[in-house]
């Protein structure tokens, strides 16, 4: 069974892939790092009882294939919400640097009358 | 809506597949003009498809389809499909 894939398309026509490495340690958890609780929410006291459960191992004590298509899921879940995360703040500083420029029309237009 | 984000999950089987994409699919979008999401088997391959407005809006429904999704291969594999 293939892991999973997933590609992402900008408004600009640009795309991304992302693909699973199967022996990188982040595609071998349950444990994501982008879902669950922040690490701020849990020093302050919260037990996590939505904590996934971890993979289920076969006879030979190895994970079985939906086990490992769950882990899959999980590192090319955080991929994604790491890669649209940087996305967010890049549009979030574009529109800053439009709406300072504006502001810098706006300012100049006024002193100058 | 021009961003996207496709998702390709290779399953065990057409089955498998098939029943995951119909556990998905009925839940209901609460900003349909915001964001399209469409769930389909082609024979053992899940595809998923998500238009959204925005960054925001994408990484949001993403991730809530990753959790559901991660809900119902779990349920797979403890009920031994």
């Amino acid at each position: 069974m293939q892991p999973p894939t997933a590609t992402y398309c900008t408004p600009e026509g640009d795309s991304h892939a992302f693909t699973v490495v199967p022996d990188a340690p982040r595609y071998r958890t349950t444990d994501g790092t982008t879902s669950g609780p922040s690490a701020y929410v849990l020093q302050a006291g919260q037990i996590d009882r939505d904590r996934p459960s971890p993979p289920k191992l076969d006879a030979q004590g190895e994970p079985t294939a939906l086990s490992r298509l769950r882990m899959h899921l999980t590192g090319l879940q955080d991929d994604i919400n790491s890669f649209l995360t940087a996305e967010m703040q890049r549009a979030k500083n574009k529109k800053q640097k439009i709406d300072d420029t504006q502001e810098q029309r706006a300012t100049g237009g006024s002193t100058a009358a | 809506m021009d961003h996207t984000l496709h998702l390709h999950v290779p399953f065990e089987s057409a089955r498998l597949a098939d029943i995951a994409a119909r556990a998905l699919a009925p839940d209901p979008l609460l900003r349909p003009e915001e964001l399209s999401v469409s769930f389909a088997s082609d024979g053992a391959s899940l595809n998923i498809k998500l238009a959204a407005i925005d960054a925001r809006v994408l990484r949001v429904a993403t991730n809530s389809i990753f959790e559901a999704l991660k809900t119902v291969v779990e349920t797979a594999d403890e009920l031994d499909f």
